[in-house]
């Protein structure tokens, strides 16, 4: 794949949020074995030191932003310090999130308040923010995070939250595709990262839960990386409002 | 099928945004096959006099103060509604207010008022009524989705496609207290709240011509549906979302 041009991202300004560990981390790893020069956030800039060392390993280029996205003037920020230290902006990559709360059954508005800030106001806000940038881009493309239980409901706020989050790509694709900006989103299945396996686990009704999977296992952080790396590239050029499942076949029991 | 699957005699059922368009149609609607309404919504007046429509019908009706994007109040409203009704059977999540309107940068604030109306507020409504529910027979949410989830319609539409995700879950979720939790997704329907839409004609005409049926949907036909969906009729509907929208395509008709 590598090989192909049309799947390189050479040159790319790429900013991923939450890319201290699990996908966010799989895709700095995998977008900067393509070519990409990548500015990463999470809230402690301590936690991206294995992700800028695996870089650096990789011989590529990466910034590092420490950025608490609960904080209101969060997403300008973020994005503005992003495009300065790369130069511009090309790709952004929404992954950073906040998972099911212990509280789901008796959610506080508290907590509520948190989800609803990190999952679906930042990314929203991010988009909007990076616009311009993009805009001045030839290249430019959004990928936002979402998840299986988007379409299946999750119990609590994750799935609404990450439902909410596909509506609004699908939407600005439509919106922003006359500017040449594509906005595409994945949504992953069963991921061995600790997040995602325990919250599936947590509501899976199936006594094992790769039952439900038509392929019978987990799929790895990079199988993830991999298509968002596809989406950011030239290959997908005709590509957007696009949710693609990375899921292994999240097939219903009949 | 005899007439009585239909029936809603006996039945207790709260409303919210019940003052005007589909919500004030849905609390005839609910009233007219017999069920006794709480009326809740921000402005008493209305309510006021909707209430002695009902009572004229022969049926019990309260009013129930009501705004539901103060997250904070809603359990409380939950609560003096079952008291007055004596219980609650349906609850119908309807109140919701309009987007921004477009894809701009919008703020914090204006943000949180469109997902806390259209989405938190019936959050934290079915957390607050699930004890009344789940102690009564046969009850049900209803929630308001609509098609703008699926088109991706600013804020708004995403705030609707988390009201999708969310009545998938609890329907799982509050199973075990045999609730069902379903979802009208209307199109275009004749309101207030939509009558900009309307007022642009360019526009209306381009929707009519997306729609199959070629024409505006009445706040009664919205309300017929979920008069149904609260009945017997539908005991075996759960986790569906209904798209009542005269047949809504991409494409548009001949």
């Amino acid at each position: 794949m590598s090989g192909d041009p049309a799947f390189r991202l050479d040159g790319r300004r790429v900013l991923i949020t939450g890319a201290s560990h699990g996908i966010g981390q799989a895709i700095a790893i995998e977008f900067a074995k393509a070519g990409a020069q990548i500015a990463l956030s999470d809230r402690d800039p301590e936690h991206l030191g294995d992700t800028l060392g695996a870089l650096r390993d990789l011989g590529g280029e990466g910034y590092g932003l420490g950025e608490d996205l609960e904080k209101e003037e969060a997403p300008g920020t973020l994005v503005a310090d992003a495009a300065d230290v790369l130069g511009g902006l090309d790709v952004i990559v929404n992954n950073a999130a906040l998972g099911e709360g212990a509280d789901k059954e008796q959610m506080t508005i508290e907590s509520y308040r948190r989800m609803v800030r990190v999952n679906l106001r930042v990314p929203v806000m991010i988009m909007q923010e990076a616009r311009p940038f993009l805009n001045q881009s030839d290249t430019g493309s959004i990928i936002n995070l979402s998840s299986v239980m988007a379409t299946a409901g999750s119990g609590g706020l994750y799935g609404p939250l990450k439902a909410a989050l596909v509506s609004y790509t699908i939407g600005l694709a439509r919106k922003w595709g006359a500017d040449g900006i594509r906005v595409n989103a994945i949504a992953p299945g069963l991921i061995e990262t600790g997040r995602a396996a325990g919250m599936l686990a947590d509501h899976c009704w199936m006594p094992r839960v790769t039952e439900g999977v038509a392929l019978g296992r987990y799929g790895g952080v990079q199988e993830v990386a991999q298509v968002a790396r596809f989406l950011a590239s030239d290959a997908a050029s005709y590509i957007t409002g696009a949710v693609i499942p990375v899921d292994g076949g999240w097939v219903h029991q009949y | 099928m005899s007439n009585e699957h239909f029936d809603l005699s006996g039945r207790r059922a709260l409303v919210t945004g019940a003052s005007r368009g589909i919500g004030r149609a849905i609390a005839f609607g609910l009233a007219s096959a017999g069920a006794d309404v709480a009326l809740a919504a921000r402005d008493k007046n209305r309510l006021t006099e909707i209430a002695v429509e009902i009572r004229s019908l022969g049926r019990n009706a309260c009013v129930v103060p009501l705004d539901v994007s103060k997250l904070d109040t809603v359990g409380a409203a939950i609560d003096a509604a079952s008291a007055a009704l004596g219980g609650l059977d349906v609850l119908v999540n309807n109140a919701g207010v309009n987007g921004p309107g477009g894809f701009e940068l919008v703020g914090t604030q204006e943000f949180d008022r469109v997902l806390d109306t259209n989405f938190g507020g019936a959050w934290f409504a079915c957390e607050a009524a699930r004890p009344y529910l789940a102690a009564a027979e046969d009850s049900v949410i209803i929630n308001m989705g609509s098609i703008a989830a699926t088109k991706g319609v600013d804020i708004y539409g995403a705030s609707k496609a988390a009201v999708h995700s969310m009545t998938r879950g609890m329907s799982r979720e509050f199973a075990v207290d045999g609730i069902r939790c379903v979802a009208v997704a209307p199109g275009q329907v004749e309101t207030d709240m939509t009558a900009h839409v309307r007022a642009d004609s360019e526009r209306l005409q381009q929707m009519l011509a997306h729609t199959a049926r070629g024409r505006v949907a009445t706040p009664e036909e919205i309300a017929a549906t979920v008069v149904y969906l609260a009945s017997p009729a539908a005991d075996f509907v759960s986790g569906a979302v209904l798209a009542i929208d005269g047949g809504r395509d991409f494409f548009p008709s001949q």
